[in-house]
């Protein structure tokens, strides 16, 4: 008993050294912000002499005092850009890329450790609940080696920017650590993060049972508030570099830290980087199971990756759906920050790599889809529905075919004198936005339906009313696509300025079947019949392998969005403060960047692969006894997820 | 529901009739028309209809006992679309299109036919009997891809050698981003807050819904407003200025964008790329006036850097016209083609 | 309950239900970012 009351002790003083780990970054800052209040306060020292000159902060328009030095202008040649016979930004694009790789997955991870490890405590099935424990496990496992690898890769990263770009570096490392020390906080933090994700992921076995493992959940909660934000810290400098704030017209700082961090697109940034990490950590995880899964030997194992497959692609899609939506308000963020900007990325120089954006998010979708469907072949009873798959595929694949549709066509000139202009009459139509809303949508559509039919794919409803629930539903979804469709076309015949308000309620038409129809679908299914077991492992390797192009596709994506948002600033290293002077301050051509960005992701999937490997090394140093926990038959995961 | 799929079938055997009318010329592909106005729905419909026909087609064979395998099937349906785009649709698809069409249709087709396992081994087992099977008809079609596979390899990696006289593709940025302000006349506008000053109510206030109201009617035909007519010498105010801008519109601009505003002038195909269609709802229709008034002015020798090939044969009109000629032609295309100028919030 | 498993009865029912929630999100969404829906069929 006096063992038990050490153990809670020493964990609630270990919950608590977290906490003030967490709130280390804030204590030391706090004499600098008490600065920062004095700031505006200064006004008094105006009076003693004109020396003070003042500013215009370029973004927020107050007047503040000039505390900082104007923004070097570079010129090119060894002392601002040094180099090697190589271009310095292809070299710091792949250290970037490759940190940001890692680094949103060892943040995405902890989450869904958080998740799951919430799941199994709240879940009552003993068995499941250990499943679920070994499974956030597994997960936290994988992200350690990768966690080290995003401390090493971040480290390259800032020699490489030390060392091919100083001018540019030492411009913004001035305004973030001589002046405030944002950068110091953010290795604080990053040290606060090692330090809880180690006392986490080794503490896991100590802190198994009761009140201890409550703590124990409690303590992913804090490493998943610093691992977020130390994300908004970074991000506040890519959100600095797109929009400045905080500096005047020369780029010198005035003094208020926050209106350097909080810029015109740092919140949209954020909700957009940490849903992206969420989905892309959910394919990484996906991969990884999927791997595991054609790769084992015992019918056991393959029902174990099956499960764990499944669960990190359904995480990942949950929070996939979301994305398109915060992507429209970051771009929203954007138009109202600078118009060009708007207009170069979607309409512009960069509106071919949205087109690939375009057909790269289809995949995802058809994908996942895919993946559904073979995953029906693991239960008794779905046949009723494999029947109607060739519908859905007809409606993915016109809805998909819209909405990669470039509106400027790629074509031989003989071709555009065959066509007769440069936009087609028929197919010129689908490039406009008002289409593609409505394709995207009828994908999106789709996938819940998709969804739907898996969850009940093994049942029979046995509600008084379940003729009536199975006619709503089908009549609900049949007039969603209406209306999205309906929506589409309408657009055509209305002025713009109405036409983009309709993109509003055609989403609102597809979060209504997810919402609604889920919510429709679990009360149907409560108690309902089951034609058989869910068969975990009894799952064909090409639903496999769609998981596997799942977590490509989203790994492509992200270097792609990526870069996309990077060369937005076209030859600005912060957009129209500091100027590129360096050789490289051209826009790289499709082919290239397309290149780049599959190179990165091979680099990417090669380097985790290794990573990979690395822990089944560790797995098979276990003992038998960590798996005799979990009984022989697999059981089900609850319903709803 | 057996006269339900026989309808089905009926509708199938008679599109794929017309289809192959199109395929061998015998009907010509404007036969049944492409309604404008309705031309991408019709498309999807089309398409459509042809799948219920398809469905319609194999449970009828199926009931007689003559079923496709469903490896015929797969393929069959692919072709079949591929076709589709090259004879059906009008004017031709550019091949790149054509192709990005082509792999999701190939992929589309892939999923349907593997999307449950026993499918799926309906759908492999012809290709796996050509692989191992020891029967003389697979021989002999192993035999013939032995020889066939590397021609054909031959023969695309000869085209792709192959010189060409052709010009390269060109990726173009049309709407390059503008500058946030351009100097026209000595005066500077503002591009994201300039206004159009002949866009105006009988009060001679900027009123964007009164002359939203009097333009021609979008869909079908392109109609006047019965008491909208900029030609009727009584009207004053922002009709006087469309005339006004008709005017400066056929002295200057229809040898090239054509008398319909399609690009199409008689000029036209003289240019590569030929002139802009404003038309299109992808042309002025996406863009804010001062963008169009900013393009006008500058012209093909003023594209910024972005506008990528810069290849515009447009004039700087700023050299011929004043800068109300310039707002008054803006205004005039857009009351001729029905479009709304785009306005931020 | 009963009469709601007749699927004509069910049909109209859920049709009634379905299209006006759909008007009523088309409508009230646009209102709220004061556009009007009904634009085309006013005019």
């Amino acid at each position: 008993m006096g063992l038990l009351a050490g153990k809670r002790v020493f964990s609630i003083m270990a919950l608590c050294m977290m906490v003030g780990l967490l709130l280390l970054p804030i204590v030391v800052a706090l004499p600098s912000l008490a600065i920062g209040e004095e700031a505006p306060a200064g006004d008094a020292a105006k009076k003693d002499g004109d020396k003070v000159e003042k500013g215009r902060d370029v973004y927020y328009k107050t007047e503040g005092i000039v505390v900082g030095a104007p923004a070097p202008k570079t010129v090119d040649g060894p002392r601002d850009y040094p180099r090697y016979n190589f271009e310095s930004r292809v070299l710091l694009w792949f250290a970037n890329q490759q940190h940001l790789y890692y680094g949103s997955f060892v943040l995405a991870v902890p989450i869904f450790c958080m998740i799951i490890e919430f799941m199994g405590v709240v879940t009552k099935d003993k068995a499941l609940a250990k499943r679920y424990d070994q499974l956030a496990y597994d997960f936290i496992k994988i992200s350690l080696t990768a966690y080290s690898l995003t401390a090493i890769l971040g480290g390259i990263l800032i020699f490489t920017f030390l060392t091919l770009y100083p001018a540019f570096f030492s411009y913004l490392s001035g305004i973030f650590r001589i002046f405030r020390p944002v950068m110091h906080i953010y290795a604080l933090m990053f040290v606060a993060e090692s330090g809880t994700l180690y006392i986490y992921y080794y503490g896991w076995d100590k802190m198994r049972e009761g009140f201890l493992k409550w703590i124990h959940l409690s303590m992913s909660v804090i490493l998943n508030i610093i691992g977020t934000l130390l994300m908004f810290l970074a991000n506040s400098w890519i959100g600095f570099m797109m929009s400045p704030a905080g500096v005047d017209e020369q780029g010198r700082y005035l003094g208020n830290i926050w209106h350097v961090i909080h810029t015109a697109l740092w919140n949209p940034l954020n909700l957009h980087r940490i849903l992206g990490n969420m989905a892309f950590g959910g394919g990484v995880v996906a991969a990884y199971a999927a791997y595991k899964f054609l790769a084992s030997k015992t019918d056991e194992d393959r029902a174990h990756y099956d499960w764990m497959g499944y669960i990190a692609m359904a995480l990942g899609v949950a929070f996939l759906i979301p994305l398109p939506f915060a992507g429209y308000w970051l771009m929203r963020e954007v138009y109202a920050y600078r118009q060009q900007m708007g207009i170069t990325l979607m309409g512009g120089l960069l509106a071919w790599l949205f087109i690939i954006q375009a057909t790269m998010i289809g995949i995802l979708f058809l994908s996942t889809n895919y993946y559904l469907w073979q995953a029906m072949g693991r239960m008794r009873g779905a046949e009723k529905y494999q029947r109607y798959i060739k519908y859905l595929v007809f409606i993915l694949a016109c809805g998909y075919m819209v909405f990669i549709t470039p509106h400027t066509m790629v074509m031989t000139p003989a071709e555009l004198k065959a066509m007769g202009g440069q936009q087609h009459p028929v197919l010129g139509n689908y490039g406009v936005m008002s289409a593609k809303n409505g394709g995207i949508n009828v994908i999106i559509t789709t996938t819940v339906l998709s969804f739907v039919w898996y969850m009940r794919g093994n049942k029979v409803s046995t509600v008084s009313w379940a003729k009536f629930g199975n006619i709503f539903m089908g009549i609900f979804f049949a007039c969603a696509y209406f209306n999205i469709i309906f929506l589409a076309v309408y657009g055509y015949y209305i002025p713009a300025n109405v036409r983009v308000g309709l993109s509003v309620p055609q989403v609102a038409t597809t979060l209504s079947c997810l919402f609604f129809m889920f919510a429709l679908n679990s009360v149907m299914m409560k108690g309902a019949k089951q034609m058989g077991p869910i068969e975990w492992g009894k799952i064909s390797a090409r639903s496999q392998y769609a998981l596997i192009m799942l977590a490509t596709a989203f790994t492509w994506m992200m270097g792609l969005m990526g870069y996309i948002r990077s060369s937005v600033r076209l030859f600005w290293h912060v957009n129209e403060i500091m100027r590129d002077n360096s050789p490289w301050a051209y826009t790289h051509t499709v082919g290239f960047a397309a290149n780049m960005i599959s190179f990165n992701v091979l680099f990417f999937w090669i380097t985790i692969l290794f990573v990979f490997w690395l822990g089944s090394l560790g797995a098979k140093k276990v003992p038998v006894e960590s798996k005799a926990g979990i009984p022989g038959s697999i059981p089900q995961p609850v319903a709803s997820h | 529901m057996k006269a339900l799929m026989s309808l089905g079938a009926l509708i199938g055997v008679a599109g794929l009739l017309l289809l192959g009318g199109m395929v061998l010329d015998v009907v010509p592909s404007t036969y049944i028309r492409l309604v404008e106005g309705y031309m991408p729905i019709q498309m999807l419909l089309e398409v459509a209809c042809y799948v219920i026909g398809f469905t319609g087609l194999s449970y009828t064979l199926n009931a007689m006992g003559m079923a496709i395998p469903r490896f015929w099937q797969g393929i069959g349906f692919w072709v079949f679309f591929l076709l589709y785009l090259k004879y059906r649709m009008y004017p031709p698809i550019p091949f790149s299109v054509r192709a990005m069409y082509g792999t999701v249709s190939l992929v589309a087709v892939f999923m349907w036919v593997s999307a449950s396992e026993e499918d799926w081994q309906k759908f492999k087992q012809p290709i796996m009997n050509v692989l191992d099977a020891q029967t003389g008809g697979n021989r002999l079609l192993r035999y013939l891809y032995l020889v066939l596979l590397p021609i054909l390899i031959g023969g695309f990696s000869f085209n792709a050698m192959m010189p060409k006289s052709e010009e390269p593709i060109e990726l173009r940025t049309v709407h390059p981003a503008p500058p946030a302000s351009t100097k026209v006349h000595g005066k500077t506008y503002t591009l994201q807050t300039s206004q159009n000053p002949y866009r105006v109510n009988p009060e001679g206030k900027f009123d964007q819904e009164f002359t939203n109201a009097n333009i021609v009617e979008q869909g079908m035909g392109r109609l006047m407003k019965p008491n909208a007519n900029p030609w009727d010498d009584k009207n004053q105010g922002y009709l006087k200025y469309v005339r006004e801008g008709g005017e400066i519109f056929f002295q200057n601009c229809h040898f090239c964008h054509g008398d319909n505003l399609n690009g199409r002038g008689l000029h036209a195909f003289a240019f590569n790329p030929i002139p802009a269609n404003f038309t299109d709802p992808g042309t002025i229709a996406q863009l804010q006036e001062t963008f169009i008034f900013w393009r006008v002015s500058k012209g093909g020798i003023g594209l910024p850097n972005e506008g990528f090939p810069w290849a515009s044969v447009m004039p700087p009109w700023e050299q011929h016209l004043t800068v109300d000629e310039i707002w008054k032609v803006v205004l005039f295309e857009y009351w001729h083609t029905g479009y709304y100028p785009r306005t931020w919030d | 309950m009963s009469a709601l498993n007749n699927p004509v009865v069910a049909v109209i029912v859920s049709l009634i239900i379905t299209v006006s929630y759909f008007v009523f999100v088309d409508h009230y969404l646009m209102d709220m970012q004061g556009l009007d829906f009904w634009y085309l069929f006013r005019n």
